[in-house]
C-alpha cells in the first residue's frame, strides 16, 4: 500500500471488491406477484435460499447477477423458520462461502446486497449490534435493508455469509443465522407435529389448569392428518396432564411412533392419537 | 485478500470490546434494562430518567455476573445519576479527547444488555456545536449531533470513538434520536454528586410569565423591547419575596442580562449563581426599578 494513499481509498476499493463478489452469490427471486426478493447461491449445483415469506408462489424465477434467468422448483418451504430452499437447473453457480454466525464480534463490519424498490444488487453497511449466542437463531446488525432485502446475504469483511436477511427491526436488520439455514438443510432431527400453540390458563373440575391451544396447523402435518382441530386445548398428553410446553415437545421426541393426547374441544375431553410421519417432512439434503 | 477492509472490521470490534470493560447493564433501569459507565474505580455513570425513584439496583458487569449498586447522587437536569458499586474490579473507562473530535469521526454508541453481553451501533459525528441547555436547566460544555440509531437500552451506556475511547454518555432524545453528554460535563455532574448527593441550581422562587408590554412602557424603555417577564407565582420565603418582589412585578433583566423567555434566566442561575446577589430590574406600577435579590438554591424534589 502507498504510505501518501490515505486508509479511506484503499477501505473503499476494498469494500467495492467485496461488494462485487458478494453480488455474485446474490439473486433475485420472483413469484406470481409483484414483489421481489433476494437469494443466495447456497451450493454451486443450483441450491438457492430464501426467506419462506419471499417464496409463497407457486411458481418461482431465480435471476442471477449475470441475467440470466430460471425457473426455480420449491425444494423446501418452512414457515416458522421463515426459510425456503430453491433449485435451479445450472452448475458451476459461484456459490457463497459461510461463516458460523456465533463467531462474530459485536461491532464487527458486516455487509448486506439485496433488491429493495428499483435497485438490484443494493448493496448496504453496518456493524453486528449484539453478537448471537450459539442457540441463537438471528443476528441482530445495525444496518440499513429494506423489504426487498429478505431472503439476501448477510456477509462479513470478508464476504463470508452469517445470515439471511429476513426482517427490519426498530431500525436494526435482523437475519437468520447461518446455522439455522444449516440446520434447515439437513432436515432439523427434531420431529414435529406441525402446530402452532399458545398457552393458556384453564379450570377443570373447579381447579385451576394449564393448557396449550392449537392456534395455526400446517396442512398435511402430522397433527392436521390425526384430526387436531384449531382451537383444540391440549390437557394431556400420553394420560399425564400438561404442565409445560416442554413436556409436550419432550414427548413427541421420545416416543415411538404416536402420542396420545387429550384435548379440550367444545368443553369436551377428546382423545386423539398422533401418529409421527418422519417422511411428511421433506428433507433436501 | 482485503486488509485494510479486515482490519478495520476487526478495530471497530476491537474498541467495542476495550470500551466493553467498563460498561455495565443496569438491570431495572427503563422497561428491559439498561447501560452503565463505570466512571472511575468503584463508581458508575447511567441516565437518571431510567431509574427514577429507586435507590438500589442491579448491575450486569463485564466479567459476568451481577453485583448490587446504590444510588448516590442524580441530577435529572443532565439525565446523570452516580452509582457506587460493591464490585471494584470492574475497570474505569479510558477517556477520549472530545476536543479533537471533528465532523465525520465515526463513533459508536456501546450497551449491554443484562448478562446477554455487549450491543453496539455506529455513526458518525454530524455536528458540532457550543453549550447548550437542556430543557430542565442543565448546562451541557458541548453540542453532539450524531448520525446514529440507538440500539434498545444503550441509555448510560458510552459514546467511544474508534479506539474505545470514551467522549461522553449516551441518552435518549427527542424523535428516538441519542443526546450525548460529553465528558467533561459528566465530570462535573459527578464531582458534584459525590459531594453533595446533586446538583444545586440558582433558584429565584417565582413563576414567570412572558408578557407584551404596553407600547406607552416600551417607550420609557431604554431599549424599546415590548416583553417582560410578569411574576405570577412567588414562593413562600423565597429568594424573590424575601427580596420584596410581587406578584405583577416584571423582570426586565438580570444582571444586565436582558429577560424576554424564562430561558434566560435558567441561564443565569447556575450552580455557582447560589448566594450571589443579582441586580433585578423590574417594571413596577408602570416604573422601571431595581431590587437587589440573593439567590437562593432551588428546593429538591423528593
Amino acid at each position: 500500500m502507498n504510505p501518501f494513499e490515505p486508509v479511506s481509498i484503499s477501505l473503499g476499493g476494498e469494500l467495492a471488491a467485496v461488494a462485487e463478489r458478494l453480488r455474485h452469490c446474490t439473486v433475485e427471486v420472483r413469484g406470481a406477484g409483484p414483489g421481489r426478493g433476494s437469494g443466495v447461491i447456497w451450493r454451486s449445483d443450483g441450491l438457492i435460499v430464501t426467506n419462506a415469506h419471499v417464496a409463497t408462489s407457486a411458481r418461482h424465477t431465480v435471476e442471477l447477477a449475470d441475467g440470466r434467468i430460471f425457473e426455480a422448483e420449491l425444494l423446501r418451504r418452512d414457515s416458522r423458520c421463515d426459510l425456503a430452499a430453491l433449485q435451479i437447473a445450472a452448475s458451476a453457480l459461484p456459490s457463497a462461502e459461510s461463516r458460523n454466525a456465533s463467531s462474530l464480534r459485536t461491532g464487527e463490519l458486516v455487509l448486506a446486497v439485496g433488491n429493495p424498490a428499483e435497485a438490484t444488487g443494493a448493496f448496504t453497511v453496518g456493524v453486528v449490534s449484539a453478537r448471537p449466542k450459539p442457540t441463537d437463531v438471528l443476528v441482530r446488525a445495525d444496518i440499513r435493508l429494506a423489504p426487498g432485502n429478505s431472503g439476501g446475504p448477510l456477509a462479513d469483511a470478508h464476504g463470508r455469509v452469517v445470515g439471511i436477511n429476513s426482517m427490519v427491526v426498530g431500525g436494526f436488520g435482523v437475519a437468520l443465522t447461518s446455522s439455522a439455514v444449516e440446520r434447515f438443510f439437513c432436515g432439523d432431527k427434531k420431529r414435529s407435529i406441525v402446530v402452532t400453540l399458545r398457552r393458556v390458563r384453564l379450570r377443570i373440575g373447579g381447579l385451576p389448569a394449564f393448557g396449550l391451544m392449537v392456534v395455526e396447523l400446517e396442512a398435511g402435518g402430522a397433527a392436521h392428518l390425526s384430526g387436531v382441530l384449531v382451537g383444540d386445548i391440549i390437557v394431556r398428553v400420553n394420560g399425564k396432564s400438561l404442565n409445560s410446553p416442554e413436556q409436550l415437545s419432550d414427548a413427541i421426541q421420545a416416543a415411538a411412533h404416536a402420542v396420545s393426547l387429550e384435548v379440550l374441544r367444545e368443553g369436551r375431553r377428546e382423545a386423539l392419537e398422533v401418529a409421527l410421519a418422519w417422511e411428511s417432512i421433506a428433507e433436501v439434503a | 485478500m482485503a486488509n485494510t477492509l479486515i482490519d478495520f472490521s476487526n478495530s471497530l470490534a476491537d474498541a467495542v470490546e476495550r470500551a466493553g470493560q467498563s460498561v455495565i447493564g443496569v438491570l431495572e433501569g427503563g422497561q428491559r434494562g439498561v447501560s452503565g459507565t463505570l466512571w472511575r474505580a468503584g463508581v458508575a455513570v447511567t441516565a437518571e430518567h431510567t431509574i427514577r425513584g429507586r435507590q438500589e439496583v442491579t448491575v450486569a458487569l463485564p466479567a459476568g455476573g451481577t453485583a448490587a449498586a446504590s444510588v448516590v447522587g442524580r441530577d435529572p437536569s443532565t439525565d446523570i445519576a452516580v452509582l457506587k458499586l460493591a464490585a471494584n474490579d470492574v475497570a474505569p473507562a479510558q477517556f477520549g479527547d472530545a476536543a479533537q473530535l471533528r465532523v465525520g469521526h465515526l463513533v459508536l454508541a456501546v450497551g449491554r444488555r443484562g448478562e446477554e453481553g455487549l450491543s453496539t451501533s455506529y455513526g458518525v459525528i454530524s455536528a458540532i456545536g457550543g453549550p447548550w441547555r437542556t430543557w430542565q436547566g442543565g448546562r451541557v460544555d458541548r453540542y453532539l449531533r450524531l448520525d446514529l440509531l440507538p440500539y434498545p437500552g444503550f441509555s448510560g451506556g458510552p459514546l467511544v470513538d474508534v479506539q474505545g475511547h470514551v467522549l461522553g454518555i449516551n441518552t435518549s432524545g427527542p424523535r428516538r434520536s441519542v443526546l450525548t453528554i460529553p465528558r467533561s460535563t459528566v465530570d462535573q455532574v459527578v464531582k458534584q454528586l459525590l459531594e453533595k448527593g446533586h446538583v444545586a441550581r440558582g433558584y429565584l422562587g417565582a413563576g414567570l410569565q412572558p408578557v407584551q408590554l404596553p407600547a406607552a412602557v416600551q417607550q420609557t424603555l431604554a431599549d424599546k423591547r415590548d416583553v417582560g417577564l410578569l411574576i405570577i407565582t412567588v414562593a413562600p420565603d423565597g429568594p424573590a419575596e424575601r427580596a420584596g418582589l410581587l406578584i405583577g412585578d416584571v423582570l426586565l433583566a438580570i444582571d444586565g442580562n436582558v429577560l424576554t423567555d424564562p430561558a434566560h434566566l435558567q441561564a443565569t442561575l447556575d450552580p455557582d449563581s447560589v448566594g450571589k446577589t443579582a441586580s433585578v430590574q423590574i417594571l413596577r406600577g408602570g416604573k422601571p426599578t431595581d431590587v437587589n435579590v440573593i439567590i437562593g438554591e432551588r428546593p429538591r424534589r423528593e
